[in-house]
């Protein structure tokens, strides 16, 4: 039974073009992250001054830089770091959003309305300063820019959580839990939390673009990643580094900034791809029509799932 | 007339409760920075004896009114936004306000400029596919949907390094550092508006399938009337409501875009000073520039709420 499901499922996700691309760009992504800095490290990294700022060729497939270093290597090389990063940015998003989401919904009455109200104003607030703020606080560098990609992303988990739990907590079984005397606490984290969590997931992967796309500008602004040099270069770049080295660079190797462009792009989109083909996965009546005020509550899609999975037991 | 003042009344209330909450949020913020802001505003001084230098900070703090207590600080923060006098630059000594009056019109006309694009592009884009897939051409959906969405979700300063690396250096179409003419707004709004001009387009093409569906379109085409009475007085106004509202949340997200692609054309905006204040501790500016963009989000906000409610007074009951 459950064999059968997860083939379902796993039919789901592949039923479409997309789902299918976004699927195998993701497994090429963590597959470069994971051989990346040892296979090409040395080529990204080593200098050769014979052959600085060259230019397009079968050896070197974006040219070199100023130092001579192979850019399409530094662009492979730079994947590990900016998945961690994404990776790290979205957990803190999401354990933030929801603890606060489902905070807010177990509490209930005025304080639900007020929380409510600050998720919102939280939404709103333009996510670039947020981050700028933050790193001003903490100190440039990766784990200043993590957290500060978290704490933008975390009121969308927040609204999220409290959305979908508002959508729960009127049905028959947390009527039933409420009559056996189960504290508010109790009713969040055993009945609600358990049926929204299919929504959450699918709202990870979704998420998880964004955040690669919002830390890497913040590297690219010098505000996240601090390269080093040396032995740590080839674990010390990411994309939005390499996208400043590349702009900044832009006259002597204009291709140079290219590499790492499309690498933001490509690792979006086939997040996005991803999150789509699983919002399908746990919710086949999803079709690709969407209605007007769903696109207009949430532009990128990421939200959709939020009416999803509140019945998972369903099956047919 | 009441029903007006009550809505105006509220925006403006509205405008001032989120104003004072980012005063608020960047005061805090301000205070949490690590080191010494008169140590910064002085800087070093290593050349003279520590008697000296401790007068001169002690001096600084004064000047900065850093020893009065917080909340003679934070009240007089309150009032340094009211009146938008930050005070100099601790690296230029500059005063803030002249820094951010020589910088806003670049940024001002970088962020209009994906506006108006977003606009230009959006709205018509929308209705025309929306009118070309009433009830047919299916393919030209999908087509849509998966272009649409592909473009979208391309971060502004990827597709502006794209398009700087085609159009300004592989073909030489546009200047690659601005040259003081109307070409300099053409790649920089492209690149910011382009994205949510496709978002906005998705939007605007279901809302014309919605209007295609009433009543009134069919009583106007059983009519024979002109297709452009059908489409400008029934469809586009009609259109122009959801256009609006997803058009101030959008540009949101443009504001923040113009920070980060500012330096990719060699611009000289707020946004390159925000970061580099950042970078060098100088928090007058770093406050300023914060509050300016906040307001000016919520400003756009507001704008969007009025116009709204000029376009549609059904608006004005709902709220």
């Amino acid at each position: 039974m459950a064999r059968r499901r997860r083939q379902a499922r796993l039919r789901a996700l592949l039923s479409t073009p997309t789902g299918v691309i976004g699927l195998v760009l993701l497994a090429a992504l963590v597959v470069i992250a994971i051989i990346g800095p040892s296979v090409w490290g040395d080529k990204a990294t080593a200098s050769d001054y014979l052959h600085l700022f060259s230019p397009r060729s079968g050896e070197h497939l974006l040219g070199t830089d100023g130092a001579g270093r192979d850019l399409f290597s530094r662009t492979l090389v730079g994947t590990r770091l900016s998945l961690i990063l994404a990776s790290g940015s979205v957990l803190i998003a999401a354990v933030l959003g929801i603890l606060m989401g489902a905070t807010v919904a177990a509490v209930g009455g005025r304080t639900q309305r007020i929380g409510s109200t600050i998720i919102d104003t939280w939404l709103g607030f333009p996510s670039i300063l947020l981050s700028v703020l933050v790193v001003t606080v903490l100190e440039r560098g990766s784990g200043a820019a993590m957290i500060a990609i978290g704490l933008s992303f975390a009121p969308f988990f927040a609204r999220l959580t409290l959305t979908s739990a508002s959508a729960v907590a009127g049905r028959d079984f947390v009527a039933a839990g409420r009559l056996l005397g189960l504290s508010r606490f109790r009713i969040v984290t055993k009945y609600i939390l358990g049926n929204i969590a299919d929504a959450l997931v699918v709202a990870i992967f979704s998420t998880f673009g964004q955040c690669l796309i919002a830390i890497s500008a913040l590297s690219f602004l010098g505000l996240g990643v601090q390269p080093q040099v040396g032995a740590q270069e080839r674990f010390s770049i990411d994309w939005g580094v390499l996208l400043d080295q590349g702009v900044k660079n832009f006259r002597d190797a204009p291709a140079g900034a290219l590499g790492p462009a499309f690498a933001i792009a490509i690792a979006g989109l086939a997040f996005g791809w991803f999150g789509d083909g699983l919002a399908r996965v746990f919710n086949p009546r999803l079709t690709v029509r969407r209605r007007a005020a769903d696109v207009l509550a949430d532009p990128t899609g990421v939200a959709e799932p939020a009416t999803v999975a509140i019945e998972p037991e369903v099956e047919a | 007339m009441a029903r007006w003042g009550r809505f105006l009344l509220q925006r403006v209330l509205r405008v001032v409760i989120v104003s004072v909450v980012l005063i608020t949020a960047t005061f805090i913020t301000v205070r949490l920075v690590p080191g010494d802001p008169a140590q910064k505003a002085i800087g070093m001084q290593t050349d003279r004896s520590p008697a000296e230098q401790a007068a001169t900070l002690k001096r600084a703090k004064h000047d900065l009114h850093l020893d009065r207590s917080l909340p003679v600080q934070y009240l007089e923060t309150l009032g340094a936004a009211a009146t938008f006098d930050f005070g100099r630059s601790f690296q230029t000594s500059q005063r803030v306000t002249q820094i951010i009056s020589d910088r806003l019109g670049s940024t001002l006309r970088l962020a209009a400029g994906g506006t108006i694009e977003m606009l230009v592009l959006g709205v018509p884009l929308g209705v025309l596919v929306g009118a070309l897939t009433d009830g047919k051409r299916r393919w030209l959906d999908v087509v849509f949907s998966g272009f649409s969405g592909f473009i979208g979700s391309i971060p502004p300063y990827v597709l502006a390094v794209i398009g700087v690396f085609f159009f300004a250096y592989t073909w030489s179409i546009f200047p690659r550092i601005p040259e003081g003419s109307l070409m300099d707004e053409v790649l920089p709004s492209l690149a910011l508006g382009l994205g949510p001009a496709f978002l906005l387009a998705r939007v605007v093409r279901i809302e014309t399938l919605d209007v295609l569906q009433q009543d009134y379109v069919r009583t106007a085409r059983s009519k024979w009337l002109p297709w452009r009475h059908l489409y400008f007085r029934d469809v586009v106004p009609n259109v122009l409501t959801p256009a609006l509202t997803i058009g101030g949340v959008l540009f949101a997200s443009l504001l923040g875009g113009a920070v980060v692609v500012e330096g990719i054309f060699g611009r000289n905006g707020l946004g390159s000073t925000l970061i580099n204040a950042v970078q060098l501790g100088d928090y007058p500016v770093v406050l300023a520039i914060s509050l300016l963009f906040g307001f000016m989000v919520v400003a756009a906000n507001t704008i969007v709420d009025v116009l709204l409610a000029l376009i549609d007074p059904r608006t004005l009951v709902a709220s």
